[in-house]
């Protein structure tokens, strides 16, 4: 495995959209790297950014008035290219041979006519430019790599016929069909069951293991983090609050939105009330000035905290946190007296 | 019957005919919940916790089987007897959107069951009293005049449970009422439910598929899988040593910050409804599974104090082993 060797650099991806004639920051100068063989989690609640970045790296962020700014700089065998400044067309290479990217529901993004075996092949013809015979056999090498069991029988299934794990899987044997650096995967296994969300949490780490391929995995839930990825950016309000390896930012988080998801995770022993960090994420055109989190910060300081937004710091070797106060903030307590 | 016990369900069933034969989507469910409890109904997706919802409330028929509540019928309950029962019980839905009237201003949803069972002489007093349950979820007065659109999924939810408890019911019926919402949104929700039970007494039945959600609120909990009990036991007891090899594959799975799930705990697909495996419906995905699964009969019995299984090869919770039928005495 190729360690270090990035495969994605995003270097202060900004995302403005219009709206009512004025240009509203949406994504505030996101900024991260995802090395080859390595899974990088985006985390947060909903209306975070998450994936308006995924969104944004691909393109796909559709015609309705979005700008982008920044680097996206992808390493390439041929050399590196900047993702936002290539024409749709040269996007469009990229997205089917290097870049591939799924989401939560499959069934939004397979042809319900089409047998998923018929899908798979014509995924594999447009990248690989081969004739149906290779195709057959390559679809069957992908749907042996996904586990599908029964390969035979489902291939012939439509769509409907599938259930939302294996259609997850299609989707998957899609997506390599390219043999992509890089998957973006954005809340894939969120509408599965626990069960089925294990399994292919698993297929995920294995495959990404395998191929060394980079992958990019956007959830909401810190625990599927947990279960992924071994880096993690923790996005509020279109900023990277925290990033850093997924143990660390878990054990010893520096940030209080990161320290507040933590705690609001329920640990059992009935009863016992929850923290709850209060408020919830401003919608786009609402957000506050200074630091983006004060408003439900109990550690904000008028002047301090509200003038500006606060600069990433590094606190540990590739753990930073945007936080103004993050020396006068106690140590972290899961479970603080408060609460117990 | 005990006056401690405000529900019985004895033998429930509910069968649902669709195209290519018929969904059992509840099979021969018997449990009981006491006053001020909470239990919690958990189990994967179409495992039957919504209709067991639906028909506690009788929203749905059943098939066959038995709902007493608080010593009355409701399976025999008529159309009188039923609106004075549906009074005493409320349900609070996973998407409250769906649930919310979008035309009505806030007051009227909340207003119009006060007064369709005479409750509160003028609009005045509805108003105060709809006032009233706002401030207990956290609301100011001044959203009696808003519209469910201009408010978040959080805040929609609180609404949905004031909506609920309107009335001052016995029991709540919470189908997922957390599942959509974001985790520092889920504990401000589970918060204000766990304090309103306390403060109002209630008894609950709490539907979720979030094992962390459930050990967080609910006192007893009933697993479920393709319509069939698979454990009944206190909260606390089954997350330490769980009675059924379902119930352990469950907490297995479940994704939590402080460890990673092994893959070996996770085999299979869910069977298709229509067809479900005989004899023990879980025996297609178990570890301890052996030939008399395929025949077991799937009453529960009790293999410690207050720990109902229906796994044949549990001797005690945590132990699968066992030869199969080899019971111990109670
Ligand atoms: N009205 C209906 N007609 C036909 N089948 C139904 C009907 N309602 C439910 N079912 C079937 O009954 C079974 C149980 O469904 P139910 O909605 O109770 O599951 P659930 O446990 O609430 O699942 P989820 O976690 O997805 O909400 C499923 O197989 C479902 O497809
Ligand atoms: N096309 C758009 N125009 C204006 N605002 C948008 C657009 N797409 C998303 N937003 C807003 O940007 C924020 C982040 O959205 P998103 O990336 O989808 O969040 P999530 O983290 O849940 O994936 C939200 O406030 C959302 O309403
Ligand atoms: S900068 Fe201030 S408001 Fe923002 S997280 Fe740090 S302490 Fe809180
Ligand atoms: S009865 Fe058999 S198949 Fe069912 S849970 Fe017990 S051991 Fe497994
Ligand atoms: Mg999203
Ligand atoms: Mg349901």
């Amino acid at each position: 495995m190729s360690e270090h060797e990035p495969v994605l650099s995003v270097q202060d991806l900004r995302v403005d959209f219009s709206i009512g004639g004025a240009f509203v920051p949406a994504l505030e100068g996101v900024s991260f790297d995802v090395a080859r063989g390595e899974t990088l989690a985006v985390v947060g609640e909903s209306g975070s950014g998450k994936t308006i970045t995924s969104l944004a790296l691909m393109n796909l962020l559709g015609a309705r008035g979005a700008r982008r700014q920044g680097r996206a700089i992808l390493h390439r065998a041929s050399g590196p290219v900047d993702l936002l400044a290539q024409s749709e067309r040269a996007m469009c290479d990229i997205r089917g041979a290097e870049i591939a990217m799924i989401f939560q529901e499959p069934m939004t993004s397979l042809n319900p006519v089409q047998t998923v075996g018929d899908q798979i092949c014509e995924a594999i013809i447009l990248h690989e430019k081969c004739k149906r015979k290779e195709a057959l056999e390559r679809a069957g090498d992908l749907v042996a790599l996904v586990r599908m069991p029964d390969p035979k029988r489902q291939l012939r299934a439509y769509p409907h016929q599938l259930s939302g794990g294996m259609r997850q899987r299609v989707m998957i044997a899609m997506a390599l069909s390219c043999s992509p650096r890089l998957l973006i995967a954005d809340e894939p296994t969120t509408a599965l069951d626990v069960t089925i969300q294990a399994q292919i949490l698993w297929l995920l780490r294995e495959l990404q293991e395998k191929l060394d391929m980079g992958m990019i995995f956007v959830t909401h839930d810190l625990g599927v983090v947990n279960q992924v990825a071994s880096r993690v950016c923790v996005m509020y309000s279109g900023q990277i609050v925290e990033q850093g390896p997924v143990r660390q930012v878990f054990d010893t988080p520096s940030h209080p939105y990161t320290r507040g998801l933590i705690r609001s995770i329920p640990r059992g022993r009935s009863a016992a009330r929850l923290y709850a960090l209060p408020g919830r994420v401003p919608p786009i055109a609402a957000r506050p000035r200074g630091c983006l989190f004060a408003p439900r910060c109990q550690h904000a300081l008028d002047g301090l905290c509200t003038t500006e937004r606060p600069a990433p710091v590094e606190v540990a070797p590739g753990h930073a946190a945007r936080c103004k106060r993050l020396d006068h903030l106690p140590a972290f307590e899961r479970a603080p007296a408060d609460v117990a | 019957m005990s006056r401690d016990l405000l529900v019985e369900i004895d033998g429930l069933n509910k069968h649902f005919p669709v195209r290519g034969g018929t969904v059992k989507a509840v099979q021969d469910v018997s449990f009981a919940i006491h006053r001020g409890e909470t239990v919690g109904l958990v189990g994967e997706s179409g495992s039957g916790k919504s209709t067991l919802g639906r028909l506690l409330l009788r929203l749905i028929e059943p098939t066959s089987g038995e709902i007493t509540f608080d010593g009355q019928s409701v399976s025999g309950a008529r159309a009188r007897e039923l609106r004075a029962l549906r009074r005493r019980m409320q349900m609070i839905f996973q998407d409250p959107y769906a649930s919310l009237n979008r035309y009505f201003t806030i007051e009227r949803t909340l207003t119009e069951p006060l007064h369709l069972h005479g409750i509160g002489r003028n609009a005045d007093e509805r108003r105060r009293i709809a006032a009233e349950m706002l401030e207990k979820v956290g609301f100011g007065p001044e959203v009696l005049q808003r519209y469910p659109a201009s408010f978040s999924g959080g805040q929609r939810q609180r609404i949905g449970i004031c909506r609920a408890l309107m009335l001052r019911p016995d029991l709540v019926v919470a189908d997922e009422p957390v599942s959509a919402l974001d985790v520092s949104v889920q504990a401000q929700v589970l918060n204000i439910l766990g304090d309103l039970r306390a403060e109002m007494n209630l008894t609950m039945l709490f539907i979720t598929h979030d094992l962390a959600v459930v050990r967080q609120i609910a006192h007893r909990v009933v697993v479920l899988y393709l319509g069939r009990v698979m454990e009944i036991g206190p909260v606390e007891a089954m997350f330490d040593c769980a009675a059924h090899p379902y119930t352990e594959t469950l907490v297995a799975a479940a994704p939590s910050i402080d460890h990673v799930i092994r893959p070996a705990e996770l085999v299979g697909e869910i069977p298709n409804p229509l067809s479900p495996p005989s004899g023990c419906p879980f025996r297609t995905r178990c570890a301890h599974a052996v030939s008399a699964c395929a025949s077991a009969d799937m009453s529960l019995r009790e293999i410690a104090p207050n720990r109902f299984t229906s796994c044949i090869r549990a001797a005690a919770p945590g132990a699968f082993g066992q030869a199969p039928g080899v019971q111990v005495p109670a």
